[in-house]
């Protein structure tokens, strides 16, 4: 009913002659000659702490400089492809689980790889009682160096909410995966065709809504990293 | 049909309101021109904006019936609303067949039009705010002040008092400890609703997306955990492709808060998929009209609805620096308030709104999309006259003054003549610096309007005499 009162009024009005035509070229947007690494400075003018992980070494280090941070007991990888994709030398084996408590995903081996501290328990994502989690890591689909931002997505197997519940978020991005700007971003992207939701994070979540007063951490994770991995 | 006054004088007087709201919007203007200013083709991206958002008000029920079958085809649900009755009635009769006990709201102006959350409260529905400043507008009861930090309007000691009242907190004027409370008490909500609620910035028709911008997260929870997500669009929010967000995003981010982005932009796609992990089992998109179609109708006022809703005019704005959000007694405020609601309702009920400017073009300058505000609302002031006059040409004495001063500045001689008399007679009718009389109808026109005294000389006569003396 409504539809076709709207519909119909709003046909109504339009122009009887050619209308404002849809512009063709979408303006230009920035270049740089190094994205990764324009990626790195924008990110952190946004708040987010980034950390080279591209090496072993390197990521066991970043891995324990958030653990430590966080006192962290539970670290969630938001999904196994991401070992995968960014091929984290942990033994996935045992990450299926019965019901109850969700085992611990990570084996002996794999501790001493990265030397996490002994009460780190990583778990699958499968039947976690989000709320409690205090790092969660995630991997970026790609990354936009024009204004340091990292996007996420629901697809596949993936989580909306792990990227603003937990107080500290982490981002795994590969290097390779970090366009140049946002037009070349949502040229390329096709939005729903996998996914229910995107995100594009850009910093740590904040807000300046008492007296224009910047804060960080409202809703969503007050501190977050991105690993170049 | 009630009328809407715009309330100068307690805004005026109002000192922690003065005191709160200036170095707030002269904070935002500052970043705004800071982002704005890194941007090379900024005038470029700005006509591309202003192209693209003309072109689909232009061809909107085609995109709009494009946006409505991407969402279906994505799972969704698509509703149409005449008016914001009809949106609020749709909202409630979802929430009754789902047994929907608490609603979680994310920040949404459309829901402020429509009063949304007065009719979901009759409706028995447990309703909280998210957005930080729309929390603290809800405890206290009030309304937004400003488009894009709806809490301008109070001061860290307000808010500090109003969490000591309704929350128990610990007496504070720190806005982080402020925050945080506020933080741990809404997390609870946020876990308990079966109902998210959210606005929607820009609809791509093409791919049946919407997207949601926001600093906070709290828009990213409330349509992720709750099993059911409605989103509210005003029709004039849809955008053909996904290339024209590019353009949009940057123009709508650093305008609003300067930022180069927003900490989160949402880009949703209907409801959970198979395999992912949470997000609703229902999407709903609300198609909201509302008085919309009345403005669309005019070809040159239908520019007022490529509104991206930046704020950046309000910031910006001399009247509205002084007056703050609430004088003008509308949901929309400053500069595009001012256009947007004496087209979206009947214009007697807030004539005195397309006055309130002194047309001196700051907002047009900052519009992201270039919308001619000053032309916009030189035309409404044309349409109150005549609604006033009922078409028929009345005798009004303001009419005869202007005329006659039109006859006297449009010759030298005679204004000459004029200023001459005036500075002459001037010691009988100055008071305080200004000048008063107290015979009608000049009292009544004086009443709202300074007319400074004269200087002792004309220019002309100082310039002659080499300057002024001291």
């Amino acid at each position: 009913m409504s539809r076709e009162a709207i519909l119909s009024r709003l046909r109504c009005f339009q122009n009887r002659e050619p209308s404002e035509a849809l512009p063709e070229v979408v303006p230009e947007f920035p270049d740089f000659d190094d994205p990764v690494n324009t990626f790195k400075r924008r990110a952190e003018e946004a708040g987010t702490v980034v950390l080279d992980g591209q090496s072993d070494e390197g990521f066991a280090a970043a891995m324990r400089r958030v653990l430590e941070e966080a006192g962290a007991v539970h670290l969630y990888w938001e999904k196994t492809a991401i070992f995968e994709k960014h091929k984290i030398p942990f033994e996935l084996s045992d990450r299926t689980h019965g019901s109850g408590e969700p085992r611990v995903l990570v084996s002996e081996h794999a501790k001493r790889g990265f030397q996490l501290p002994v009460q780190t328990e990583i778990r699958s994502l499968d039947q976690v009682d989000v709320p409690g989690v205090t790092v969660s890591v995630a991997s970026a689909e790609t990354a936009i160096a024009e204004t340091g931002t990292v996007v996420e997505s629901s697809a596949p197997a993936g989580s909306r909410v792990l990227s603003v519940l937990p107080p500290i978020h982490v981002v795994l991005v590969s290097p390779e995966d970090v366009l140049m700007n946002h037009r070349e971003f949502f040229e390329s992207v096709d939005l729903g065709r996998r996914e229910s939701a995107r995100l594009l994070v850009t910093g740590p979540s904040r807000t300046a809504d008492i007296e224009k007063t910047l804060i960080i951490g409202v809703h969503g994770p007050g501190r977050l990293f991105t690993i170049l991995r | 049909m009630k009328r809407i006054g715009i309330d100068v004088a307690s805004a005026l007087k109002n000192k922690r309101l003065q005191a709160t709201l200036y170095p707030a919007l002269q904070r935002s203007v500052e970043s705004r021109d800071a982002a704005v200013s890194e941007v090379e083709n900024w005038e470029e991206l700005r006509d591309y904006g202003r192209r693209v958002k003309l072109h689909t008000l232009e061809e909107l029920p085609f995109y709009l019936e494009r946006l409505e079958k991407n969402v279906v085809g994505h799972g969704g649900k698509v509703l149409w609303a005449e008016s914001g009755e009809e949106a609020v009635r749709l909202v409630l009769d979802i929430a009754r067949e789902r047994a929907v006990r608490k609603v979680v709201k994310s920040k949404t102006m459309l829901g402020e039009e429509i009063h949304l959350n007065q009719g979901l409260l009759k409706g028995g529905l447990h309703v909280i705010e998210t957005d930080l400043g729309e929390y603290i507008i809800q405890l206290c009861d009030e309304t937004p002040s400003h488009i894009v930090t709806p809490a301008l309007h109070k001061s860290r000691h307000e808010v500090a008092e109003l969490f000591e009242a309704k929350l128990g907190m610990e007496p504070t004027d720190d806005v982080a400890k402020l925050t945080l409370t506020a933080r741990r008490v809404l997390r609870k909500h946020f876990l308990e609703a079966d109902l998210g609620i959210s606005g929607v910035n820009f609809a791509v028709a093409e791919t049946g997306t919407i997207v949601v911008v926001e600093n906070e997260g709290n828009a990213r929870l409330s349509t992720s955990l709750p099993r059911v997500h409605i989103a509210l669009m005003g029709i004039e929010k849809v955008i053909p492709r996904t290339v024209d967000l590019s353009v949009c995003l940057k123009l709508l981010t650093r305008s609003a808060t300067g930022q180069r982005m927003t900490s989160y932009v949402n880009l949703i796609s209907g409801p959970k998929r198979e395999g992912e992990l949470d997000g609703p089992e229902e999407f709903f998109l609300i198609l909201v009209d509302n008085g919309r179609s009345r403005i669309y109708e005019d070809q040159f006022l239908r520019q007022t609805l490529t509104c991206i809703r930046c704020g950046a005019c309000q910031n910006i704005c001399p009247v509205f620096q002084r007056l703050g959000g609430h004088a003008y007694g509308t949901v929309y405020q400053g500069p595009i308030g001012s256009i947007l609601t004496p087209q979206m309702f009947p214009i007697a009920a807030v004539e005195e709104h397309p006055f309130a400017s002194s047309l001196c073009g700051a907002c047009e300058e900052t519009c992201p999309v270039k919308i001619e505000i000053p032309k916009i609302l030189l035309r409404l002031r044309q349409q109150v006259q005549e609604a006033r006059n009922h078409g028929i040409q009345r005798f009004r004495p303001e009419r005869v003054g202007m005329v006659v001063w039109a006859w006297v500045v449009s010759s030298s001689r005679r204004y000459e003549f004029v200023s001459r008399w005036l500075r002459r007679l001037q010691p009988a009718l100055v008071r305080k610096g200004r000048f008063r009389l107290a015979v009608p109808p000049v009292s009544a026109w004086q009443k709202d309007r300074d007319v400074p005294e004269l200087a002792p000389k004309r220019f002309r006569e100082y310039r002659e005499a080499g300057g002024p003396e001291h």
